[in-house]
C-alpha cells in the first residue's frame, strides 16, 4: 500500500485509488497496553471495487479492512 | 505544522471564527478553563471566539474578560438542550438577546429539581416554543453533529428557521467520525430546503490536543463508568479541540467557514459592559432613602444611647459624619436594603424561636467584617458592637474614595438563616433574587477517585493514595504516588499521573455559595440565568462571587454560624431548665473567672480561641479584657503569622506585664499611634491602611487599593506595583529607604489574610460569650455544642471528654431516655438518638415520639425504623437496659417487626415471644463495648481507649498529665488518640497534632522530614505512640517528634483481636493535607 504526502492512500493492493469517499479517525484505548490511533479511509479503487483501509499511527503501517 | 506557523500575522485577518466551544463549565464535558480557551485562541490567531457551554453561562463573564485581555473578541452564547434532548447553539447579538438567552436557560433549569426530591438532579431542557418566543437578539445555529436539532429533528429546525428570521443557520461540523460526509450532505439539503445558510463550527471541547485524553476521561466520569465502559459516549478521537483557523478552512466548506466571520461580526454584544443591574435602593418611596435612613438611626440612637453614656456626644458626631458620608456616596438605599433583610430576619427568628422563647432577647443575627465599624450598622441592627465604645474605625468599610459598594456580612443561627434565604427570595420575587453560585473544583482526592475510577485502577490503591494525599493541589498527585509503596507502572498509571495534573482546578459541578445572595430591581433572570438549588425553596444564579462582582452585582452575605446556633440553644435550655433568662448583651464583660480559664487555655469548645495554636498563644498573651481578646482572635491568622507579628506581640505583652511603663518599639515613630493597640505590630487589616497613610502619606483610597491588592489571588504583581509609591511616600516623611522597605515587607507579609479589627471585635464578643456560657453552664453549653455539630476544632468525642474532665456528667444514648437530639437530664447531658450512626433525624424523632418501650420486641414492633437503625441502636448501647448487646442483637434477628402499610400507617406485628432460645453468647469485653460506642456514635462516654491500653504500654510512656512535671529537653514517649491534625500553609510542612489520653491532651510538633517518613501514621492511625524531645517554652509544652509508631497492632492484641483502627474516630484535619 502506498500513500500520498498528505497521508491519504494512493494505491491499494496494486490498484490506484480512484476516489476517497470518506476519512475518519479513531483514537481509543490510549490508557491500555494496546492503544489505537488510526486514520480510516473509505475508498473506491480504479477497478470500481470498494475498500476500507487504515493507517495505524503507532505501527506506522497501512492495513485493509473489509468494506 | 509548528504552532508559530499556525498563528496568522498581525495584518492577515483570520479566515474563520469559532462559534461553538465548550469550556469546563460544560461540566464533565469541556476540558479547559475559559481563560485557557481564550489564550489559545489568541495564540492561534483567532479574532473572535464564542463560548457555548451546555445550558449555562457559568463561565461566560470570566471568559469575556479573559478573551478581551488576550485581544480576542468574546461572543456570549450557550448550547441549549431542548425537550427530547436535541441541542441548539444560541449566540447573543444584542443585550436583548442576552436577556432572552438568560430567560431560556432559566426555563431549561426550572424543572431540574422535583419538589420533595430536590437532591436528584434532572437534565435541563426547554421547549422549542419558548425558544421561538425569545428569538429576538439571538442567532441560532442548528447544533452539534451528534445531537444537534438539525440532525435529530429537522422539522423542529424548520420551525426555528421561521422563528429566527435571517438569524438561523444550519451548523456543519467535521469531527472525523464515520458518516460525517453523509450527515453534512443531509444538513446542506436541510439548509437548502429551509432557505437558510450553513455555517461551520468546531464543537471545541478542549483548548489543546493535550487535553483531549482528559476530555475522554471526563465523559467516563460523567457516565459514572470507566473509559472502557463508555465507548459510545466518548467522541471516538481527539479532533474536537481548538485548531488554527486555516485548518478549519481545510476541514469544512469554505462558504460555511467564511460565514462564521459574518456571524461573529453580528454578535456585537459585550458581556463585560454595563448590564443594567440595580439593587433595590428605596428610591421609589415617599421619602428619599437618606431621610428614611436618618429617621431609623435617630430612633435607634435615642434608645441605644439613652443611659448615662459617656461617649454619647462622640457617637452623635460619628453618626452625623457617617450619614453625610453615606449621602455623598449615594449608599443610603444600600443600608436600607440590608436593614430590610434584617427586618425579615426578625420575622424569621420569631417563627423559628416560637412564642415566648427566651431567645427573643437575642438579635436575629450579627454583623461580622468591617461593617462592624459603622455606627449606622450598629443602629440599624446590622452589627451588635458599639463602634464608638470599642474604638473601631470606619475607613476600611466606607470612605470617600471608594469605587465599589462595600460588603456587609451577617451571621445568623443556622435555623434562622435557612428560613431567611427562602424569605428573601419570596420578598423580592423568584425572578429578582437568588443565591450566588460556587463551583466545586477538582482537588486531590476528587481527582484521585474520579480519574482513577475512569481508568479502571484498583479501588483499594486509590483509597490508599487518597488517604496520604496533601488534599488540595491535584498537580502534586504524581509526586505523592511515588511515595506510596507498591507498583504503579503501566499505561493506566502513566495516564493517571498525566490526567490528575490536567484535571486540577477544573470545575466539577455547581453548588451554592455559603450565603451570598443577589437581589435585583430589574429581573435578575434578564441578567444571569437562575436555577433551583439542591435545597427546597432555594435558587442559585449561574455566576460565582467573582463573576457577580465583575458584573457589579451587590452580594449580601447571609452566613450560618454554628456557634450562634449553639449559644441560642444553650440560652433556651438554661431558661427551660432553670427558669433563668440570660441576656448575653448584658452579662459582665470583665468576669475574672472567665478570663482565668481563657488565660489557662481551658477553651475547648469556645468560639475562635479553642484551636491548638490559639491555646498555645493564650498561655503567653493571657488576655485580660475584651480588647485583648479582639487582638487574640485576629493574631493567630496567616496574615499576622506571615507578617511576623505574633512573636513580637507576645514578647511585648510579656514585657508590658513586667513593666507597665514599657513602650513597644516601632519601625518608625510615625507608626506609633497606628500600632498602639497591638503593641507595635500589624495585627488587623485596618492597620495596613493606617500604616500606609501614616508612613507613606497614602490617601484612604490608595491605602484601600493596597489592601485589596493584598487580598486578591495571585496578587504579587499588584502588590509590588504599590511598593515604589509607598517607599517614595516614606522618604517624603523622612523615613529611611531601608526602613521603608522593611515596613512594606511586613505589610506584604500580612498579605490580607487577616481580620479587620471590627470583625475581630465581633468575633471576640462571641468568643467571650461562649466562654462565659461554658464557665457557668457547662452542661447546657456542651449539649448545645453537640447539637450544633459539625463545627469548631474538636470532634464531639473530645468535647465530651473535656466536659467530663470538668465535671459534667454525660450519659450514653438510651431509647427510653434520649431525645432525638442531645438533652439535659437531671443536670447531666444525655446523648441524643441522632448521634447513633444509621439512625437518621426522622428515625430518631420517630423513636423519641413513641417512647417508652417495654422491651426490645416492643421497640421493634412500634418504632418505624429500618432494621439497620434498630441494630445500630442496640450496638451503640441505647438498649442496654434490656440486656447484653450481643444477646439483644440475636433477639432482634428473630423478633417480628411492624410494617408500614400503604397510607403510612403502622401495622403492628403480633407480640409473640421468639420460640428459639438465646444461645449462650460471650459478654462484650470493655474494649469491645468502648469500640462499639465509638463506631456507632463517634463518641464514648465510658472508658477512654488509653485507659484500657495503658497496662500494655511500657511504664516509660508518659501521660499527658506527666508532661507539666517533665524537665525541658527530656527524651520521652507519649501515647494517645489523635484528635486533631493541622498542617498550616505557613508552617513549612510542619504538622501539629493533638493526642488525647485518659487525662487530657498532648501537643505534638511533627517536623516535615518526620512527617514524610511517617505520613501514613500521621494521616491514618487513630492510636499513636510518639517519641521525641519535650520542649517547654514559657507555659507551652510540646513534644518535638522524632519517631512515630502505630499502636494499632498492640491495641488489637490487647482487645483480643477486636477491630480497633476502623472503629475509632478519625482526627479532624485542618490546613493543607
Amino acid at each position: 500500500m502506498e500513500g500520498h504526502g498528505n497521508g491519504t492512500p494512493r494505491r491499494v493492493n496494486r490498484q490506484d485509488v480512484a476516489v476517497v469517499r470518506e476519512e475518519w479517525r479513531v483514537v481509543d484505548r490510549w490508557w491500555t497496553e494496546e492503544p489505537v490511533s488510526r486514520r480510516y479511509f473509505d475508498l473506491v479503487l480504479e477497478t470500481g471495487e470498494n475498500a476500507v483501509v487504515f493507517h495505524d499511527d503507532d505501527a506506522g503501517s497501512w492495513f485493509t479492512q473489509r468494506a | 505544522m509548528r504552532e508559530h506557523e499556525l498563528a496568522r500575522s498581525s495584518k492577515e485577518p483570520a479566515p474563520y471564527a469559532e462559534l461553538h466551544a465548550h469550556s469546563a463549565y460544560s461540566f464533565l464535558d469541556g476540558a479547559s478553563l475559559p481563560e485557557e480557551l481564550a489564550a489559545r485562541a489568541a495564540e492561534l490567531g483567532y479574532e473572535a471566539l464564542a463560548l457555548t457551554d451546555h445550558d449555562g453561562v457559568y463561565g461566560s463573564l470570566e471568559f469575556a474578560h479573559a478573551a478581551k485581555h488576550f485581544g480576542v473578541r468574546p461572543i456570549t452564547g450557550a448550547e441549549v438542550t431542548l425537550d427530547g434532548g436535541a441541542h441548539l447553539t444560541l449566540l447573543c447579538e444584542t443585550q436583548r438577546g442576552y436577556s432572552n438567552l438568560c430567560r431560556i436557560l432559566t426555563d431549561a433549569h426550572a424543572r431540574t429539581r422535583v419538589p420533595g426530591k430536590e437532591r436528584e438532579l434532572l437534565p435541563p431542557q426547554t421547549c422549542i416554543e419558548l425558544v421561538a418566543d425569545h428569538a429576538e437578539g439571538l442567532v441560532a445555529l442548528s447544533g452539534c453533529a451528534r445531537s444537534g436539532l438539525g440532525t435529530v429533528d429537522p422539522n423542529a429546525a424548520a420551525l426555528l428557521g421561521r422563528a429566527f428570521p435571517n438569524a438561523f443557520y444550519v451548523e456543519l461540523q467535521r469531527p472525523f467520525e464515520r458518516g460525517d460526509g453523509r450527515r453534512n450532505a443531509a444538513l446542506r439539503g436541510l439548509a437548502q430546503s429551509l432557505g437558510v445558510p450553513t455555517v461551520a463550527s468546531g464543537n471545541v471541547h478542549a483548548h489543546h490536543a493535550r487535553r483531549a485524553r482528559l476530555q475522554d476521561a471526563l465523559v467516563a466520569i460523567k457516565s459514572r463508568t470507566s473509559l472502557d465502559g463508555c465507548e459510545r459516549e466518548r467522541r471516538g478521537n481527539h479532533q474536537s479541540v481548538l485548531v488554527a483557523p486555516t485548518e478549519m478552512l481545510e476541514r469544512l466548506p469554505s462558504d460555511a467557514a467564511q460565514r462564521t466571520l459574518e456571524i461573529a461580526e453580528r454578535c456585537a454584544f459585550d458581556l463585560t459592559q454595563e448590564l443594567g443591574y440595580r439593587y433595590p435602593d428605596f428610591s421609589d418611596g415617599p421619602d428619599p432613602a437618606e431621610v428614611r435612613l436618618r429617621t431609623i438611626c435617630d430612633r435607634a440612637f435615642t434608645d441605644r444611647y439613652a443611659g448615662a453614656n459617656g461617649h454619647k456626644r462622640l457617637a452623635r458626631a460619628r453618626l452625623d459624619d457617617e450619614l453625610q458620608l453615606i449621602g455623598r456616596l449615594g449608599l443610603a438605599g444600600f443600608f436600607l436594603l440590608h436593614w430590610e433583610v434584617l427586618e425579615l430576619a426578625r420575622e424569621c427568628a420569631l417563627e423559628v424561636r416560637g412564642p415566648g422563647s427566651p431567645r427573643h432577647v437575642l438579635p436575629p443575627g450579627r454583623g461580622r467584617g468591617s461593617s462592624v465599624g459603622s455606627i449606622v450598622c450598629y443602629l440599624t441592627g446590622l452589627s451588635h458592637v458599639d463602634p464608638v465604645e470599642a474604638g473601631l474605625s470606619l475607613g476600611r468599610f466606607i470612605n470617600d474614595e471608594m469605587a465599589a459598594v462595600p460588603d456587609i456580612d451577617l451571621d445568623f443561627p443556622r435555623d434562622i438563616r435557612e428560613k431567611l434565604i427562602v424569605r428573601v427570595t419570596e420578598r423580592w420575587g423568584r425572578e429578582h433574587a437568588a443565591l450566588v453560585a460556587s463551583f466545586s473544583t477538582y482537588r486531590s482526592r476528587g481527582a484521585i477517585r474520579d480519574v482513577g475510577k475512569a481508568l479502571g485502577l484498583p479501588f483499594a490503591e486509590l483509597e490508599r493514595l487518597a488517604l496520604v494525599t496533601d488534599g488540595w493541589d491535584a498537580t502534586r498527585i504524581a509526586d505523592e504516588l511515588a511515595g506510596v509503596p507498591g507498583s504503579h507502572t503501566g499505561p493506566r498509571w502513566d495516564a493517571f499521573r498525566e490526567l490528575t495534573r490536567e484535571i486540577a482546578s477544573l470545575p466539577r459541578h455547581i453548588s451554592q455559595h455559603p450565603g451570598g445572595m443577589v437581589i435585583s430591581t430589574r429581573p435578575l433572570i434578564d441578567l444571569v440565568p437562575v436555577q433551583p438549588a439542591a435545597m427546597a425553596g432555594r435558587q442559585i444564579c449561574q455566576w460565582d462571587k467573582d463573576s457577580c462582582g465583575d458584573a457589579g452585582f451587590l452580594k449580601i452575605d447571609l452566613l450560618g454560624l454554628g456557634m450562634l446556633s449553639a449559644v441560642e440553644e444553650a440560652i433556651d435550655r438554661i431558661a427551660c431548665l432553670r427558669g433563668e433568662t440570660i441576656d448575653l448583651s448584658r452579662i459582665s464583660l470583665t468576669d475574672e473567672a472567665v478570663y482565668a480559664e481563657i488565660q489557662q487555655a481551658d477553651t475547648v469548645g469556645v468560639f475562635q480561641i479553642e484551636s491548638r495554636a490559639q491555646m498555645q498563644s493564650l498561655l503567653q498573651t493571657r488576655p485580660e479584657n475584651l480588647d485583648d481578646l479582639t487582638v487574640q482572635v485576629a493574631l493567630v491568622r496567616p496574615g499576622p503569622i506571615q507578617g511576623k507579628a505574633v512573636h513580637p506581640y507576645i514578647k511585648h505583652r510579656q514585657m508590658l506585664r513586667e513593666d507597665p511603663s514599657f513602650e513597644p518599639p516601632v519601625d518608625h515613630e510615625s507608626l506609633r499611634e497606628a500600632l498602639r493597640d497591638t503593641l507595635g505590630v500589624v495585627v488587623f487589616q485596618d492597620q495596613v491602611l493606617d500604616v500606609s497613610m501614616a508612613a507613606a502619606g497614602f490617601s484612604i483610597g490608595e491605602a484601600e487599593g493596597l489592601r485589596r491588592a493584598m487580598s486578591r489571588k495571585r496578587s504579587e504583581e499588584a502588590i509590588e506595583a504599590f511598593r515604589e509609591r509607598f517607599v517614595d511616600g516614606c522618604l517624603g516623611n523622612g523615613i529611611d529607604e531601608a526602613i521603608a522597605h522593611t515596613i512594606y515587607d511586613k505589610l506584604v507579609g500580612f498579605a490580607g489574610f487577616g481580620f479587620p479589627k471590627s470583625h475581630a471585635a465581633a468575633f471576640a464578643l462571641l468568643a467571650y460569650q461562649s466562654a462565659w456560657l461554658r464557665r457557668y453552664y457547662p452542661a447546657e453549653f456542651l449539649c448545645a455544642l453537640l447539637n450544633a455539630q459539625p463545627m469548631g476544632f474538636y470532634p464531639p468525642s473530645s468535647l465530651v471528654r473535656d466536659a467530663q474532665r470538668r465535671g459534667v456528667e454525660v450519659r450514653p444514648p438510651h431509647v427510653n431516655c434520649s431525645e432525638a437530639q442531645c438533652s439535659i437530664e437531671n443536670g447531666a447531658v444525655r446523648v441524643g438518638l441522632g448521634y447513633v450512626q444509621s439512625v437518621g433525624e426522622t428515625e430518631a424523632t420517630e423513636v423519641e415520639a413513641r417512647r417508652p418501650y417495654a422491651d426490645l420486641g416492643d421497640l421493634a414492633r412500634r418504632a418505624s425504623v429500618k432494621a439497620d437503625a434498630l441494630e445500630a441502636l442496640v450496638a451503640a448501647g441505647a438498649c442496654d437496659e434490656w440486656g447484653p448487646r450481643r444477646e439483644l442483637l440475636w433477639r432482634l434477628g428473630i423478633t417480628a417487626r411492624g410494617e408500614t402499610v400503604p397510607g403510612g400507617n403502622r401495622q403492628l406485628a403480633l407480640p409473640l415471644e421468639p420460640t428459639a432460645e438465646v444461645p449462650k453468647l460471650p459478654e462484650q469485653t470493655p474494649w469491645e463495648q468502648m469500640l462499639a460506642d465509638y463506631k456507632h456514635t463517634s463518641l464514648s462516654v465510658g472508658v477512654h481507649p488509653l485507659q484500657l491500653l495503658r497496662p500494655h504500654l511500657p511504664a516509660s510512656v508518659a501521660t499527658s498529665s506527666d508532661l507539666s512535671e517533665t524537665p525541658n529537653g527530656s527524651l520521652i514517649q507519649v501515647a494517645g488518640m489523635a484528635i486533631a491534625r493541622q498542617r498550616p500553609a505557613t508552617a513549612n510542612g510542619i504538622v501539629f497534632m493533638l493526642l488525647e489520653d485518659e487525662h487530657g491532651q498532648s501537643n505534638l510538633i511533627v517536623p516535615s522530614h518526620v512527617y514524610e517518613r511517617y505520613r501514613a501514621i500521621v494521616r491514618g492511625e487513630p492510636l499513636i505512640l510518639a517519641r521525641g524531645k519535650l520542649e517547654r517554652r514559657g507555659r507551652n509544652i510540646n513534644l518535638l517528634v522524632s519517631e512515630l509508631a502505630s499502636l494499632g497492632p498492640l491495641a488489637r492484641k490487647a482487645a483480643s483481636e477486636a477491630e480497633v483502627t476502623s472503629s475509632l474516630p478519625r482526627a479532624h484535619h485542618f490546613g493543607s493535607r
